[in-house]
């Protein structure tokens, strides 16, 4: 088959007019009619520039990958919109929820600010575990949202984010936007009469108020100093012990004075036990407002 | 003398767990459109619920092996079959263009010496990874989000305007012309959109949500690829059969150096794959003044034009062969033993990839995993190489024969019914249309494919700059 010699490169479209279309098989459709190059999807031949005659299925799919492309965003929009994060228990979290956008609600039972990195992180336990929620540097954007009604200890959250799942660190979540936070109740911790506090309650937190019975340190095997403070509010009594360092945190006034008996304290503390006793964890020493001394 | 034997048997098992997952990768990569973290995924999901099936010491060593085998065998369906996966811009051009010639045998033997030389790279290279690399990943761990910024940039700008000033008119000649940057620039913003939406809420199940990436990839990548050989009518030719690689050893020399650079890119960044590695690497590494390819006046009786090929053009064909199959192992391999550099500045790795995102849920590395990587590394790798020979053979006498449209078609069922499986049902099958779509856009209109990965790249990217929380609440999705 002979081609009439080209002059021009845009004189292949003059070439074409004269070139009968292949009627035979599909193989043809991809194969370019004028120099026989093979020319795959392209509407036009790479090496001659001469059109391939198969252009309706290609502008088709063009059309339609367009078309789709559009609405399946628009679809995705919708879908995304229309969903609903669904709340799940803690305890029912499992290695392919990787990564899921879920909303869970719970107890802060741990929480720490740090300026410095512009991150907060804290423990949320909704009864059947906890979580680690991590908002790594957040913290300025999270207070122009929620201004002071930050969360505290002890607060009833409710939080929408994504799972990470890793052996090293178990489960967490990253919480990146303040408008997934929501705090459903303030210091959704019950007071407690010391004598209602049973072995059952282990694990749980509330608020004492009571007086102070006794005090005394002892070191414990290990060379450690245990400050000991009995409770007492008439209904009964419980041990209080502080660690060294949960001493040292505690405000100076409020050390020395419940080294005294009869001293009135408030404070909120998760119940734990020893040799088959109940007794109180202060939950955060550090800050008066969870461990103060009632003048 | 029965506690030696006893310290040894670990040992042994992990190396038929290394045998075994080479063999599982090699036999699962053929299947065209099937990438490698889907069958993680599922292996992942298998061993939770029965973990008896791999005893947790050989957990890593299988995996790795796994991807290891993956990283050379896929260059087969890659190359005869036209199979792409999100790194086939790494060595898909050159490689459909020797196919083509007839000399698949080259195209598929030089990507696995590439890929050959990145094992022994990985190996070699141990004092950089371990010495040296920690204080790079400390310095720039900051600064991810400004680099992806650029590399965003340098990406959308490189794509530069083609059509050798065909048409009628002034009209035609700029929009045939201009047709693949705006192509390329409509792809990267549908899926920069499209992964915005996605990572700021996504709407798969939340089982299934450890894969909730595998059907955008699907659709971004694999569908489009066997569409595209269905609608082409793809037919490889008989293929030539050779007793040599028609390369010299001095091509492998070149060839490390941008496999090496765009290798550590891809290993390195987030969503930045094999095909923008090989392309920044390629624009980093090569200096050298090339002639181009022109048209003179016919040589032959018949011809029209003579198209001629300069010499250095054929070189660069092979050297990017080399380099991407360099690449393509220093992407998934390399990025997941990065997991297992535990210094005192890198405490927890600087492992990235899919696989280490799959095993994060039950795996952790440890310290001493390291030199048990290498060897797993060098062990599957040359399991893999010799697989490669024996299939590359089979593949020359074969392919000419095989009906591919069959073979395209139970593959796209296959990955459908993966999808349905465990990428998030018809949530699942839904994305991947959408995708679908999306990833044709390139392959109908001539721009790279690789635009598509700014659906990780873009959210990241903004994630990291700290404008996640703008985007969602602009596109209202709080």
């Amino acid at each position: 088959m002979g081609f009439p010699r080209l002059e021009g490169y845009q004189a292949a479209s003059e070439v074409m007019a004269e070139i009968p279309t292949p009627s035979t098989p599909a193989r043809k459709a991809s194969v370019c009619p004028v120099c026989e190059y093979y020319a795959g999807v392209t509407g036009t031949c790479v090496r001659c520039g001469a059109r391939i005659n198969k252009s309706i299925s290609v502008r088709a799919a063009r059309k339609i990958a367009i078309a789709g492309s559009v609405a399946g965003i628009a679809l995705l929009w919708i879908a995304a919109y229309l969903k609903v994060p669904p709340h799940i228990n803690i305890g029912d979290i499992s290695e392919p929820m990787n990564n899921a956008l879920v909303r869970v609600e719970g107890l802060v039972t741990r929480i720490d600010y740090s300026e410095e990195d512009n991150s907060f992180r804290m423990t949320l336990n909704d009864g059947t575990g906890q979580i680690r929620i991590n908002a790594i540097n957040r913290l300025r954007a999270f207070r122009r949202v929620h201004g002071e009604k930050m969360p505290r200890l002890r607060d009833r959250l409710a939080v929408t984010g994504v799972l990470s799942i890793s052996q090293a660190w178990g489960n967490s979540m990253f919480l990146s936007i303040p408008d997934r936070m929501e705090i459903l109740a303030r210091d959704a911790v019950e007071d407690k009469d010391i004598g209602e506090i049973t072995l059952a309650d282990e694990g749980s937190t509330y608020w004492i108020t009571a007086r102070v019975q006794s005090y005394r340190e002892f070191t414990t095997r290990s060379g450690g100093l245990i400050h000991m403070v009995r409770l007492s509010d008439g209904t009964g009594s419980i041990d209080m012990p502080l660690f060294e360092t949960q001493y040292e945190s505690l405000p100076e006034d409020t050390g020395n004075r419940i080294r005294l008996r009869g001293t009135e304290v408030r404070v909120m503390a998760n119940i734990g036990s020893y040799r088959d006793e109940p007794q109180l964890e202060p939950a955060d020493p550090s800050d008066p407002y969870y461990f103060r001394v009632l003048d | 003398m029965l506690s030696s034997y006893a310290a040894a048997v670990p040992d042994a098992v992990t190396i038929l767990y290394v045998i075994l997952g080479t063999f599982s990768g090699a036999l699962l990569c053929l299947i065209p459109a099937l990438h490698i973290y889907n069958v993680a995924g599922i292996a992942m999901l298998l061993w939770a619920t029965a973990r008896h099936l791999i005893p947790y010491y050989a957990l890593a060593p299988f995996f790795m092996s796994l991807v290891v085998s993956y990283s050379f065998l896929n260059t087969i369906p890659m190359t005869f079959l036209g199979a792409a996966d999100e790194s086939a811009g790494a060595t898909l051009l050159p490689s459909l263009s020797l196919v083509t010639k007839g000399r698949g045998q080259d195209a598929a033997l030089l990507t696995g010496l590439g890929t050959m030389a990145g094992v022994l790279v990985l190996i070699l290279l141990y004092p950089f990874f371990w010495y040296i690399w920690p204080y790079i990943a400390r310095a720039t761990g900051p600064h991810l989000h400004w680099i992806l910024g650029l590399v965003i940039a340098h990406y959308i700008m490189s794509e530069w305007p083609k059509g050798a000033g065909r048409g009628e008119t002034p009209f035609k000649r700029f929009r045939e012309a201009w047709r693949n940057c705006f192509a390329g620039i409509l792809t990267f913003t549908l899926a920069a959109v499209f992964g915005l939406i996605y990572t700021a809420k996504p709407i798969m199940p939340v089982e299934s949500s450890f894969q909730n990436i595998m059907p955008v990839f699907i659709g971004f990548f694999a569908i489009p690829s066997i569409i595209q050989t269905l609608i082409s009518d793809y037919r490889p030719p008989r293929q030539h059969i050779s007793r040599k690689i028609n390369a010299g050893w001095e091509d492998f020399g070149f060839g490390a150096v941008p496999g090496f650079v765009g290798g550590m890119l891809a290993a390195y960044l987030p969503a930045v794959t094999a095909g923008i590695g090989a392309m920044i690497a390629g624009h980093v590494t090569n200096h050298r003044n090339i002639s181009r390819a022109e048209f003179r006046d016919p040589q032959s009786p018949g011809e029209i034009k003579h198209l001629h090929t300069p010499e250095m053009y054929y070189r660069q064909e092979r050297l990017f062969l080399i380099s991407g199959g360099m690449i393509k192992i220093m992407y998934y391999v390399g990025a997941f033993l990065m997991l297992f550099i535990l210094t005192d500045l890198t405490p927890y790795g600087t492992g990235r990839g899919g696989l280490t995102f799959i095993l994060r849920p039950v795996f952790t590395a440890e310290p001493g995993d390291f030199p048990v990587m290498l060897g797993t590394i060098l062990l599957s790798g040359s399991l893999a190489f010799l697989l490669l020979i024996v299939s590359t053979k089979l593949m020359v006498c074969i392919v000419h024969r095989l009906n591919l449209k069959l073979i395209y078609i139970s593959s796209l069922i296959l990955v459908f019914l993966i999808i349905y499986a465990v990428g998030g049902g018809w949530a699942g099958i839904t994305v991947s249309l959408a995708t679908t779509c999306i990833g044709m856009i390139p392959v109908f209109y001539g721009c790279r494919r690789s635009h598509c990965m700014a659906v990780l790249l873009v959210p990241i990217a903004l994630n990291m700059a700290g404008y996640g929380d703008a985007v969602a609440r602009f596109l209202r999705l709080i």
